[in-house]
């Protein structure tokens, strides 16, 4: 059995009560401790946002309007899922009720209407999802870093009033959701834990920026171009779904959209081909409802392709940049 | 004495190292560590103050951007700022895109007006109905924000569980409690609110906006072209300078290439495709007006193919060489009575000596050939073989021969030249034309003629007093029902009636003033007029395709000394177009009046000498009557009968009442009556339909629009009510709360 050696996870002599089992950590850390789990991708995402729904409705908005002490930053942000969907599902709802009242001279005009704006909610948020989504995955094959990572958190609260059990709730928060404070420290663990060293990912990662050489202390190095890649991604992202999603719309309010049949699937991606032809042709009447389409189509594709090129261009080796042992004369700030 | 972790102690039994020291250090100056100062700071701004900064914190955020992508550095709250401005470029995009592909300029405007008022919702919703309820109520200013000491401005109550309460200023336990209570609940409120609360107050920021702009976007195209007719020399300037429509450049190349490929002769094939290239009705694409579309499809260019074929005759050159072979092979029937195709073959097949078939003599085709000279056109080739003594008959067949070559090119360059330069111009010209005439007459939502008919139609409804619930009604069912509810209206209203005075007193009710403006009728006359319609002729003379396709220049039969363009399909079409239109205005707005007028002289007994059914007929020409012929002529198959009640339904005379308080009625009547009985293909131009049409559009409109903002006024006024009731609810502290906090420890 492999020995691990950590300051975290202290060697301390048996009679204590540690454990020295690795398994027996192990699994202590899994039911207490906030680990990242290994299975990470689109279902855990799908879980995620389910799990983040059903407590939205089941306990966090409770929560809030009880003006819970317990009620947390982590839970405010899921809240945020339901005014999302309540929004769409809305905008769909009064562009049917005003398309009746622009539109006086063809009532029939409405539900079209309707099937316009259905489309293009239903598509804004789909090309949010779709940009990100790509842009992710290209940042993850090229740097190794998963910014979608989720890691599981248990969140112990303070016993309410009239009850002294603690509840313990789970939360599923982002490894990398906060730029400076992103979870080295679970990485770590995961590393040691799971894979035997400590360095253990940040090392997977320095090999993806071209570093051959084993760093002494990784953290150091890698943790700069982790924070790069995930502050650069963000920012490019949290612009270019916009501009993506405008183009979805786009493609939502072009006239195939108007007679699409909801029933069958085979017509809905027609029909989606339809407008994407219509959309890059546009109209002839003058220059720009000819050409906007296509712009927003280019614009689209440089943006996707930019979110994923800035941050890994940044992050990949350049030989007088890297430091390959702590330099001990540096300052260090201390969190 | 500071307790020390058993961690540190174990640390401690061990010899030091570098790292170890650092606790070593922490542990001996416990007592005199001490946090650091808070260096974050309130914000204290007015309303105006803090817009002010929330544009320059717009500007920030792209400094953030440009900055993150240079350094890779950025604190989260300005990375979830850029989100924020993420949001604003798409919103603007959105609305961009949609306006330019938007049919009209309301809709277009109100593009931008919806993405602006979708963008302020989300601002206003929280800060009127969430943070001032709070704020009166509680005293509690939830909006709070602060700066932090990283330079970040964010919301104090941002975090449930990270209130800085130092720089608030709040010390008091219970306070504290209270007021992360109030600030956490409103939160959860906004949260719950604000995805109903915004698309709602979007909507009803637009639908409020939008007759504003509609109205100022008729006035604004009412302006336009009373400002472009004001003068003549204007208007023609107008014309001139408008921008030439160049279209089928590419097919026109494609075609004539595929010709030359083949190594064929232009032929009927050709000439039919480029009459339909030339027709004005593809300028549809360039057109978004359903009525121009209209207008020029009722262009008849059937001639163009004839003139196609004239200017290949004159301009295409014939290769003498081939034409040699021909005339050595070609057998000529002899008899010269033999003119048609149908007559020589008969003759053949007598075997009459006088029909057989000969070669023309060597001699011949050489004077032939002396003749034509050098590359002869197929006109003069034409000419040189009708001296030589050919009839039509055999003439058409050598040239139609194919084997015979010809040089197409300087055909073809003429087309070519034509389409980009005179054609253009007179597509420029015609498009600029309708340009003009649309604001005015167009059955678009935005001309001066539209908003007539909206505003009659709903000020009479408005007048008449109908309810909601008749309203209803008439949108619900079916047109003869709607036929006999509004006839019932009518009925009802004129019932009341005692008196002749009360009677015009009800017409004159119902109009507060014209029916319709005197300069819509007399801008109506301007651009059907000769002086205008001539601005449209072509300026460097007319070319035989020019008359094909625009018209021709006629002499004036009053004026000979005067030639006028104004016979032409072109111009003619446009006064059809106008002329149809301003009936159609007249018909319109002169309903009312005709249809009240109708059961008055019904109930006085005007018409005690018709039958019912007749009665009947006259009803239904009056209430359901259209512009078109063959819907009205359903009413009876005898065509005398109905010009003989159509006659006595708009009788100029009759209407005397009516003159008296709406002067120039009784000319619109007698131009209603001559229509009505004029059949003619107008009615293509057409939209507006029956007067129960009408009313019935109108009556489902103004009830739709009335029904919408019911609906969402009302739910914005039950959530903007509700968020008020729920304040007092807010900021209940449990009374052990507190305690119970100081017992747990932070955590």
């Amino acid at each position: 059995m492999q020995q691990i050696t950590s300051p975290l996870i202290s060697k301390a002599p048996s009679k204590v009560g540690y454990h020295t089992d690795k398994d027996k950590i192990k699994e202590e850390y899994a039911k207490n401790e906030p680990h990242i789990p290994k299975k990470q991708g689109f279902a855990t995402n799908a879980k995620v946002y389910a799990h983040k729904l059903t407590n939205d409705i089941l306990t966090y908005y409770l929560k809030g309007f009880q003006g819970s002490k317990n009620s947390d930053f982590y839970e405010y942000l899921s809240m945020g899922i339901v005014p999302n969907l309540i929004g769409s599902f809305m905008l769909i709802y009064t562009s049917c009720g005003a398309n009746k009242f622009f539109n006086s001279q063809d009532s029939a005009s409405a539900t079209k209407g309707a099937k316009m704006m259905g489309a293009g909610v239903v598509l804004f948020a789909l090309g949010k999802w779709l940009h990100s989504k790509i842009s992710d995955s290209a940042i993850k094959h090229s740097t190794g870093i998963d910014l979608e990572q989720k890691y599981i958190n248990k969140s112990v609260e303070l016993p309410e009033k009239g009850s002294d059990q603690a509840v313990v709730r789970i939360q599923y928060p982002g490894v990398f959701d906060s730029v400076p404070f992103f979870r080295s420290d679970l990485m770590a663990r995961d590393g040691e834990l799971n894979h035997g060293s400590r360095y253990y990912h940040k090392d997977k990662i320095a090999k993806k920026a071209g570093i051959d050489k084993k760093l002494n202390s990784p953290d150091q190095e890698i943790d700069k171009r982790i924070r790069g890649v995930k502050a650069r991604a963000t920012a490019l992202q949290n612009i270019g779904k916009y501009l993506v999603a405008a183009t979805s719309v786009a493609l939502g309010s072009q006239e195939a959209f108007k007679n699409v049949n909801l029933k069958s699937i085979k017509n809905i991606i027609k029909t989606t081909k339809t407008a994407f032809i219509q959309l890059w042709k546009g109209t002839n009447r003058n220059f720009l409802t000819k050409h906007s389409g296509k712009a927003l189509l280019a614009l689209s594709g440089v943006a996707t392709l930019l979110s994923w090129i800035v941050p890994v261009a940044n992050f990949k080796y350049k030989p007088e940049t890297i430091k390959e042992q702590l330099d001990p004369n540096k300052e260090t700030e201390v969190c | 004495m500071v307790a020390i972790s058993p961690f540190l102690q174990n640390q401690l039994a061990n010899p030091l190292n570098k790292h170890d020291r650092i606790y070593e250090n922490l542990a001996k100056n416990a007592n005199e560590i001490k946090p650091n100062e808070n260096k974050a700071v309130l914000v204290q701004e007015n309303i105006f103050q803090s817009t002010a900064s929330a544009i320059k914190d717009t500007g920030k955020d792209f400094y953030n951007f440009s900055k993150v992508i240079k350094t890779g550095e950025i604190t989260d709250n300005n990375l979830g700022r850029i989100n924020n401005l993420g949001m604003k470029i798409g919103s603007l995009l959105i609305a961009s895109y949609l306006a330019i592909h938007s049919k009209t300029k309301t809709d277009a405007a109100m593009k931008f007006v919806g993405g602006g008022a979708f963008l302020a919702s989300m601002t206003l919703w929280p800060k009127l109905f969430i943070n001032l309820p709070a704020k009166l109520i509680h005293n509690v200013d939830i909006d709070k924000k602060y700066i932090s000491a990283q330079g970040d401005k964010k919301e104090v109550f941002l975090d449930n569980q990270y209130i800085l309460w130092d720089i608030l200023g709040i010390n008091k336990e219970e306070d504290r409690e209270k007021h992360r209570m109030i600030a956490l609940q409103n939160r959860t409120l906004n949260l719950a609110t604000v995805g109903v609360a915004v698309p709602t107050m979007t909507a009803l920021i637009g639908n409020s906006a939008e007759p504003f702009i509609y109205n100022n976007i008729v006035k604004h195209n009412y302006k336009k072209v009373s400002k472009l007719t004001k003068k003549l020399e204007s208007f023609e300037k107008y014309i001139n300078n408008s921008k030439p429509v160049i279209t089928n450049t590419k097919e026109l190349d494609k075609l004539f290439k595929s010709y030359q490929k083949q190594n064929k002769n232009p032929d009927k094939e050709m000439f039919d495709k480029l009459a339909q290239m030339f027709n004005l009705y593809n300028m549809q694409d360039v057109f978004k007006d359903s009525d121009d579309i209209n207008v020029v499809k009722n262009i008849r260019t059937g001639r163009i193919v004839d003139e196609f074929s004239e200017l290949y005759q004159q301009n295409a050159h014939v290769q003498t060489s081939s034409l040699e072979n021909i005339l050595q092979d070609i057998g000529i029937v002899s008899d010269v009575k033999a003119q048609d195709e149908e007559a020589a073959m008969s003759c053949l097949k007598r075997k009459s000596k006088k029909c057989a078939a000969s070669s023309l003599s060597d001699d011949k085709i050489k004077e032939i050939m002396s003749d034509l000279k050098k590359n002869p056109t197929l006109e003069k080739t034409r000419n040189v073989l009708k001296n030589a003594g050919l009839n039509d008959m055999q003439i058409e067949k050598i040239l139609s021969d194919e084997r015979l070559k010809t040089n197409a090119d300087d055909f073809y360059d003429l087309i070519k030249d034509y389409n980009q330069n005179a054609l253009a111009k007179i597509r420029g010209s015609f498009k600029a034309y309708l340009d003009a005439v649309n604001p005015l007459a167009g059955s678009k939502y935005e001309s001066v003629t539209t908003k007539i008919y909206n505003d009659t139609m709903s000020g009479l409804i408005k007048k008449l007093g109908i309810n909601d619930k008749t309203l209803k009604q008439i949108k619900e069912s079916s047109d003869d029902k709607a036929l006999e509810i509004i006839e019932n209206i009518y009925k009802d209203s004129i019932a009341n009636i005692k008196t002749k005075d009360e009677y015009s007193n009800f017409i004159k009710n119902s109009f507060g003033k014209k029916l319709i403006p005197d300069e819509v009728i007399d801008l109506f006359d301007k651009f059907s007029s000769d002086e205008y319609l001539d601005t449209l002729k072509p300026k460097n003379g007319i070319s035989s395709l020019d008359k094909a396709i625009v018209g021709t220049v006629e002499t004036s039969i009053k004026d000979p000394a005067k030639t006028s363009f104004s016979k032409g399909s072109l111009s003619a079409t446009i006064v059809d177009y106008l002329n149809s239109k301003k009936l159609d205005l007249y018909s319109t707005t002169a309903k009312h009046v005709v249809c009240s007028n109708f059961e008055w002289r019904l109930k006085n007994g005007k018409f005690a000498s018709y039958s019912a059914d007749e009665i009947d007929i006259m009803r239904r020409i009056v209430y359901d009557g259209t512009a078109s012929m063959r819907q009205n002529s359903a009413y009876t198959k005898n065509k005398a009968k109905f010009n003989e009640l159509i006659g006595v339904v708009f009788n100029k005379k009759a209407f005397d009442k009516e003159a008296e308080v709406i002067p120039g009625i009784r000319k619109i009547v007698g131009d209603l009556k001559e229509f009505n009985q004029e059949a003619t293909n107008k009615e293509i131009f057409f939209k507006t339909g029956s007067f129960v049409d009408l009313f019935k559009q109108q009556a489902t409109k103004l009830y739709n629009s009335k029904t919408w903002l019911k609906k969402f006024g009302k739910m914005a006024i039950i959530l903007a009510g509700l968020t008020l009731l729920i304040q007092p609810f807010f900021g209940k502290v449990k009374k052990d709360s507190a305690n119970q906090k100081k017992d747990g420890g932070a955590k």
